[in-house]
């Protein structure tokens, strides 16, 4: 699978300029997180606005849970990059990474985001969700990745925002009382 | 080769503050637009604060991407041709290698994820600052007294508060209300939360 999305690289040179910048580490993560901000502030009344708050908690929460799975399985199965397993066989049109290939943290992290913000906004979700699944075969396209690794990468994020929803809804009212501060001091 | 890549990771941290910083500020533009948050408009103008904030990003992406064609870095041309971020030699990019070369391994002067992060946050809130900054200039210099009545009865407090008026002026009505009404609000949420939610759980045990 990876041979074949990555067989293409190479038949159109601006698609991999395109490619290469969209599988960028510091593209979609930021996308992702600047929309994660503004949705902090949208919404016509304090109450639709809260909900969108809400998106936010849950989406910033999900990314330190994501992260710490990842972490976790990183420390306990070190899978090597494709690039390594396949050698000459694929073209790499990235920066060759260093950590392990197996859950794909980028896409743990705009997966937490995408579905935090998708609980609360099925419409921005579902845009989010689009763009993350864009980001991912990107990363498998410029060989970074196997596809297992990012769809693994996605499980892991959507996970971590539905753990966080729930322990959200588990430590109500906290979040409220906490907003309910934020807005005293003018921020919410 | 060491001093290189402090030089590549201070550089790529400085660009990448600027790039977090236009984008938070772009999408914040957006955002206030939409909920007509004025206090945080950098125009006086709904329509054209939602344009600026869309050529604030669309400004930052493209200066991000094309700086290494007019600053020195970790992308000398001829040295990043095949996207990868080891035995890069240091000077000017090439338009041809501008889509690789800001993709630089955290090893070779790149920045780490966490990295990414902190600067993130760093930037929405100097984004949000420089906005009420901003925005309290056009609402007590640029608008009518009418926009800036205030606060009425001082049921609008926080970002509601910024509809009709600035972050400066608003702060003290919101920090009143808290003191006012934060506790009669925190007991009614406590009220109102689920049976199963661990606060309410613990303050049922407390009570019996």
């Amino acid at each position: 699978m990876v041979l074949w999305i990555n067989g293409f690289v190479g038949t159109s040179n601006a698609f991999d300029h395109l490619a290469r910048i969209v599988a960028s580490d510091y593209l979609m993560p930021l996308v992702f997180s600047a929309v994660m901000f503004a949705i902090w502030f949208v919404g016509k009344d304090v109450n639709e606005r809260r909900r969108y708050q809400y998106a936010t908690i849950i989406g910033a929460t999900a990314i330190g849970f994501a992260n710490l799975v990842v972490d976790i399985i990183n420390q306990n199965y070190d899978r090597a990059r494709p690039f390594e397993d396949l050698g000459d066989s694929m073209t790499l049109i990235f920066y060759q990474s260093t950590d392990p290939s197996f859950p794909a943290n980028p896409m743990a992290v705009v997966f937490s985001i995408a579905t935090g913000v998708w609980i609360f906004d099925r419409r921005i979700g579902w845009i989010m969700m689009a763009l993350g699944i864009t980001y991912s075969m990107m990363r498998v396209y410029v060989g970074t990745f196997y596809p297992t690794d990012v769809i693994g990468g996605a499980i892991v994020g959507i996970l971590a925002a539905l753990f966080s929803w729930f322990l959200f809804e588990l430590l109500k009212p906290i979040p409220q009382i906490i907003l309910r501060l934020l807005r005293g001091i003018g921020v919410a | 080769m060491s001093d290189q890549i402090e030089s590549a990771a201070n550089l790529m941290a400085r660009d990448y503050l600027i790039l977090a910083f236009l984008v938070s500020l772009g999408s914040l533009q957006i955002a206030v637009s939409i909920s007509h948050i004025r206090g945080l408009w950098l125009l006086p103008n709904r329509t054209l604060t939602r344009a600026l904030g869309i050529a604030i990003i669309i400004f930052g992406i493209a200066l991000y991407i094309l700086a290494p064609l007019w600053i020195q870095g970790p992308w000398a041309a001829g040295s990043v041709t095949d996207g990868t971020s080891i035995d890069r030699a240091w000077g000017t990019a090439d338009i041809g290698e501008i889509s690789a070369a800001r993709n630089l391994n955290d090893i070779h002067g790149g920045m780490a994820g966490t990295a990414y992060a902190a600067y993130f946050i760093l930037s929405a809130v100097l984004a949000t600052i420089f906005a009420a900054a901003i925005g309290a200039f056009n609402v007590r210099i640029m608008d009518s007294p009418s926009f800036r009545r205030g606060l009425g009865g001082g049921h609008t407090d926080g970002l509601d508060a910024l509809k009709h008026s600035d972050a400066i002026s608003t702060l003290s009505t919101s920090l009143r209300n808290l003191r006012r009404t934060g506790i009669d609000d925190a007991r009614q949420q406590m009220r109102s939360a689920h049976r199963w939610s661990i606060p309410s759980m613990i303050e049922r045990m407390w009570r019996h």
